[in-house]
């Protein structure tokens, strides 16, 4: 069931996207994204979620091995990671909109940029945020050794689905 | 779906898959060409699908009517309808 969710997801997000690239495409003028967006810290994020996946799956194998102390040491760093990239996506948001940019008009031209950006990042964190409470119930069950592998395992393919997402935003709104 | 308790699984794989994903994040940020981007994005994709998800363990019947059907989606997507904001 879980990958049957996350075919319809991911085809959510490749609508997303495409419909994020026809405007961009339609639209005469389109910001330049190093005056938009200060990359260092956009990396960090990047650098933050894949880690996070690593830590989880990880944690996915040490449940088909039931080694419950690695279980529960990585869960928890991926339930950091999810914190802190739910933060910094926060960070940038009000600095975002410190700067102007709202639904609707944003200081860099082209409204539908801006649009689009807290649609599409808004939609990813909040599937970050659902990520993360699914975790925090996985590690207490885990805690309580109520967690079986498999349900270690599903969290982890929702979780990974979630980088895979930040794989295809991170290149189309910050690199390309 | 790895049901069976296999004390045989070994970390390495993830942490090479992490680190593989770290050096092609960092080069796509200072690789301006787009076609090199999306090929990063895909090979980045690929590796998350099939090391962390796991889909190279998976039966080939199950892996291509996944992957299948959002590559022909997406195809869609991508190349025929997304192209025609250019003529807008």
């Amino acid at each position: 069931m879980m990958w049957w969710f996350i075919v319809s997801d991911a085809l959510l997000f490749a609508g997303f996207l495409a419909s994020y690239g026809f405007n961009r495409l339609a639209s005469d003028v389109w910001p330049d994204r190093t005056q938009v967006f200060h990359m260092n810290f956009i990396v960090a994020m990047t650098f933050i979620l894949i880690s996070s996946s690593a830590t989880m799956a990880t944690a996915v194998a040490a449940a088909s091995k039931r080694d419950r102390k690695v279980i529960l040491r990585f869960l928890l760093l991926t339930l950091l990671g999810g914190i802190c990239f739910l933060g910094m996506q926060a960070f940038e948001w009000t600095a975002l909109i410190r700067q102007g940019a709202r639904l609707d008009s944003n200081p860099w031209g082209a409204p539908a940029f801006s649009a689009f950006f807290f649609m599409i990042t808004g939609f990813h964190g909040t599937h970050v945020l659902i990520g993360v409470i699914i975790l925090a119930v996985v590690f207490n069950m885990a805690r309580k050794e109520k967690c079986t592998a498999e349900g270690v395992e599903l969290a982890g393919l929702y979780w990974h689905f979630v980088d895979l997402v930040w794989v295809f935003i991170f290149g189309s709104f910050y690199l390309l | 779906m790895v049901e069976e308790v296999r004390a045989e699984v070994s970390y390495r794989p993830y942490w090479i898959a992490w680190f593989a994903l770290l050096i092609l994040t960092l080069s796509m940020v200072y690789i301006g060409s787009p076609a090199a981007l999306i090929a990063g994005m895909i090979v980045k994709a690929a590796l998350i699908i099939f090391w962390f998800m796991h889909m190279r363990m998976e039966r080939l019947s199950f892996a291509l009517i996944v992957l299948l059907s959002i590559f022909a989606t997406s195809m869609v997507l991508y190349l025929l309808i997304m192209p025609d904001g250019k003529a807008m």
